[in-house]
């Protein structure tokens, strides 16, 4: 690990002068603020990244509450995964996000590990990774996982990095509709969260979302709906103790009296550079009753765009699996 | 790893070793020190599995800065290090083809086979692996990569040899549709193997068992498989023990031996505590130094059967001294017709207290000197393996559900720590089978998954009930190393089950799910494989 200074604001307007004042615009390079480092230190022991200073997020006051109202649900970027899987109101009203604040990683990493810290964290692709490999997402010339060992990575919007987001947050919050405020030195903005990651074709290759380093995330807020009280996460993973996914699906149903879907949101998880959601297989379910046939042809939908690399074409019967049962889990069917 | 050098003319050296004595040659060389002059201390191992003899590379460097500082150097290998230059388990790529009469007998094989060593020489087991398989051909070659070394790993070669050898066996019983434990049964000479067999398909309850592969209704399919394992496990001539009796009574066994969590410590004691009649807690045992009695290294599954003989024939050695020092309190009986018992000592109707007999005495107490012998040791294991798993054909996962390992030993000393060997041989082959793998990048040429968030060990959520047994039926008066014959069989039991459960044989591990989904896409309707 690279030597940093270790810095301690108590607001959020000197978290962010300590975060801009650096000649660094190198995401690799610039100040990093930390709130649970459960990603930050691997990346730093790693060397991926090495800030010379880092800012600590965990005295700033106000920043980790979870509040509840008619309006939806705001969860401060320092509350914790496992606050957010054990609150009640949660589990009752989002429960989807419940599930997917539970299936991240371990117990010991959910007591420290924070929202914020979730939907900011970077990928994990073996190449990225690892130090002595300068990928393109490091500033190389090259994916290494588009010829390589590319069994963990994107079967879909790749390219020409094919890493996928590894939050499990993500995805569900995604479906719910959820928004993120961020602080930066211009003051404050909100980003409705479909704006908020990043394909590698469109936006800096070198980072996963659209802050700036000088940014932090403050709160994100999930509207309540109808549809997020029947909403359902379903990850896979290789190993159950602790693991990403290798595909994942956020799904949120409303049916009708009829039991016809009156609405529903799709959003997969580990199979693209970001969160993807899939409205074509949202509508083809609009009006329709569930059935396997119907459930079947829509996670045939979902898959639709799909173009696996050498490695992992087994990522799409997979996901379409999960598609299927997610949908039917969260339609109570 | 500790090189405490500071200039004079002495060293100690701290080490996580399996072999005390394998330390004080190399590290006196680095040092320019006499051997006598370098101690080794192993107070406490933290492991070995076969890799740790000798001060190796990164022992190597300590001691060269320890000597050019004249200052202690510790010395810890990162996680990446490990991964990448303290050595692996040797790969394996093995082609085997046989034949098989209708009744069941193997007739003739015929074996490719490749260690995969890195820039060493790899280890593998030959084929035919423990089954009798008539005429027999095989090819065995070394084929070197750019990676970091093989090295001893658990039975080297084994597990490799025997998964190639389980899946054939277990392919060659579909064929001809017979059930695979008779079919294995037909093919194993031992009988030894026949009880075991049967003893593990009663406790994983085989009858569940459905002959077709993949034959079970919905997504969810559960699958039963076996294998069968093998080791030596004998002892050698090395270990020197001595007992010594105080005046006050305590008793110290001591033996320069190390304890890489075995249980060493445990019987060491203990074969003492019974000899002379005392509690477990009444013995201390010293090991782990080089100053000490001579000892084995601890390779091939050999510490017990060399060092528990040798402890035994201490500690009778002792009780005869003493029983000679205290006879004349209890009327001159012969010292053999003195016993030992509830620390108490006895002769004729006469009974005194340990403490009475040890205060008889001199100053220095007494001290027994145990050799190795070989009548209380022998060699040669025999395991039978049985998993069952539960296959989700709609995403691969693989679910263990349990396991049964049935294991003999001779003469267990201490059946907690038998069982604790057979636990680990499972948990480590379930590993192997499902998780673990080094990834290597063929163009790059480096480890793409060195740690552990990528190299995937089992966690407890993997666990599957575990039964461990231990095979009674043997009546050997004799201990026999046991570790690594545990570790063998399970592999096989495990990919054996899998592919009952779902129908796609996966050869190359691990299985996960990738390669299941896509055996299974592949195989397009399952296929009706039966036995």
């Amino acid at each position: 690990m690279k030597s940093f200074e270790w810095t301690n604001p108590a607001t959020i307007n000197e978290a962010v002068k300590l975060l801009a004042t650096s000649s660094s615009t190198d995401i690799d390079e610039a100040p990093r603020p930390i709130a649970g480092g459960q990603d930050l230190l691997t990346t730093m022991k790693d060397y991926t990244s090495r800030p010379a200073r880092i800012v600590n997020l965990k005295n700033i006051r106000g920043l980790n509450n979870i509040t509840l109202n008619a309006r939806g649900l705001t969860i401060g970027a320092l509350v914790t995964l496992t606050e957010l899987e054990e609150h009640a109101g949660v589990r009752k009203s989002f429960p989807g996000l419940a599930e997917a604040a539970h299936s991240i990683a371990t117990p010991q990493i959910r007591n420290l590990g924070t929202v914020g810290g979730n939907l900011c964290q970077r990928p994990r692709c073996w190449y990225f990774r690892l130090e002595d490999v300068n990928c393109l997402k490091k500033g190389g010339s090259e994916c290494y996982a588009a010829s390589g060992e590319n069994k963990y990575n994107a079967i879909i919007a790749g390219g020409p990095s094919y890493i996928v987001h590894p939050s499990d947050l993500a995805p569900m919050l995604l479906a719910l509709g959820a928004r993120v405020t961020a602080v930066g030195p211009k003051g404050r903005r909100v980003i409705p969260l479909d704006k908020f990651f990043t394909l590698p074709s469109e936006g800096n290759i070198r980072r996963e979302n659209v802050l700036n380093n000088d940014e932090i995330i403050t709160e994100i807020f999930v509207p309540a709906s109808a549809l997020a009280t029947r909403s359902t996460y379903l990850k896979f993973k290789e190993r159950e103790s602790l693991d990403f996914a290798l595909a994942s699906v956020a799904a949120a149903v409303q049916l009708a009296p009829d039991k016809t879907v009156r609405a529903a949101r799709i959003v997969l998880g580990g199979v693209a550079p970001i969160p993807w959601r899939v409205p074509d297989a949202e509508n083809f379910l609009t009006g329709k009753a569930l059935n396997p046939e119907v459930l079947t042809e829509a996670a045939k939908i979902a898959l639709a765009q799909a173009k696996p690399l050498e490695k992992n074409a087994y990522k799409v019967p997979l996901t379409q699996t999960l598609v299927r049962r997610a949908v039917a889990k969260a339609a109570g069917v | 790893m500790v090189v405490d050098y500071r200039g004079g003319q002495e060293a100690t050296i701290y080490a996580s070793t399996q072999g005390t004595f394998t330390i004080p040659a190399d590290a006196a060389k680095e040092l320019g020190l006499a051997q006598s002059a370098v101690t080794s201390s192993v107070e406490h191992m933290g492991g070995g599995f076969g890799s740790k003899f000798g001060i190796g590379i990164e022992g190597m460097f300590a001691c060269r800065l320890s000597k050019e500082t004249k200052a202690p150097v510790k010395m810890m290998l990162t996680r990446h290090d490990e991964f990448v230059m303290a050595g692996n388990r040797s790969g394996a790529w093995q082609k085997l083809k046989a034949g098989v009469k209708k009744d069941g007998t193997i007739v003739a094989i015929q074996a490719r086979q490749y260690r995969l060593g890195g820039i060493g020489q790899g280890s593998q087991a030959g084929q035919p692996y423990i089954y009798t398989m008539g005429e027999a051909y095989r090819e065995i070659y070394a084929l070197h990569t750019n990676e970091d070394s093989a090295i001893a790993m658990r039975a080297p070669g084994h597990p490799q040899a025997s998964f190639a050898a389980e899946s054939l066996v277990d392919e060659l019983a579909y064929k001809i549709r017979m059930d695979p434990v008779a079919f294995r049964k037909k093919n194993l000479r031992d009988t030894v193997y026949h009880r075991q067999l049967d003893r593990g398909a009663q406790e994983i309850g085989w009858s569940r068992r459905n002959p077709i592969a993949g034959g079970n209704h919905g997504p969810l399919k559960r699958g039963f498989g076996c294998a069968v394992g093998i080791w030596g496990g004998g002892g050698n001539n090395q270990c020197k023990v001595d007992v010594n009796v105080s005046r006050d009574g305590a008793v110290l066994v001591a033996v320069g031996t190390q304890d890489l969590g075995t249980g060493t410590r445990t019987y060491t004691r203990a074969i003492v505590a019974e000899e002379l009649g005392l509690g477990i807690k009444d013995v201390q045992e010293r090991i782990g130094n080089s100053k000490l009695g001579g000892a084995n290294p601890s390779g091939g599954s050999t510490t017990a059967p060399s060092l528990a003989p040798s402890v035994k024939d201490a500690a009778v050695k002792t009780r005869l001294l003493l029983a000679e020092r205290v006879a004349p309190l209890l009327g001159n009986p012969k010292p053999e017709e003195i016993t030992f018992a509830d620390k108490k000592v006895t002769a004729g109707g006469r009974s005194i207290t340990w403490q009475e007999a040890c205060a008889s005495l001199p100053a220095a107490g007494i001290t027994g000197h145990g050799e190795w012998r070989s009548d209380l040791q022998t060699r040669g294991v025999h395991g039978a393996s049985f998993a069952e798993v539960e296959v989700d054909v709609e995403t691969g996962h693989v679910k263990p559900i349990k396991m049964v390992h049935v294991q003999d030993g001779g003469l267990p000393l201490n059946r907690l720590t038998f069982e604790s060997q057979i636990n680990g041989g499972m948990i480590q082959s379930l590993g192997q089978a499902l998780w673990e793998g080094r990834v290597m990048d063929a163009q790059l040429g480096i480890q793409l998954n060195p740690g552990f968030g990528d190299y995937k060990l089992p966690g407890t959520l993997e666990m599957p009930e575990m039964v461990p047994i231990i095979d009674d039926d043997d009546k050997r008066e004799a201990v026999i190393g046991i570790a690594e014959g545990c570790n063998i069989p399970s592999l096989g039991a495990v990919a054996n089950a899998v592919f009952n459960a779902c129908g796609v044989r996966v050869r190359d591990l691990p299985i996960t799910p990738d390669k299941i989904l896509m055996g299974i896409l592949s195989n397009g309707s399952m296929s009706r494989t039966q036995a």
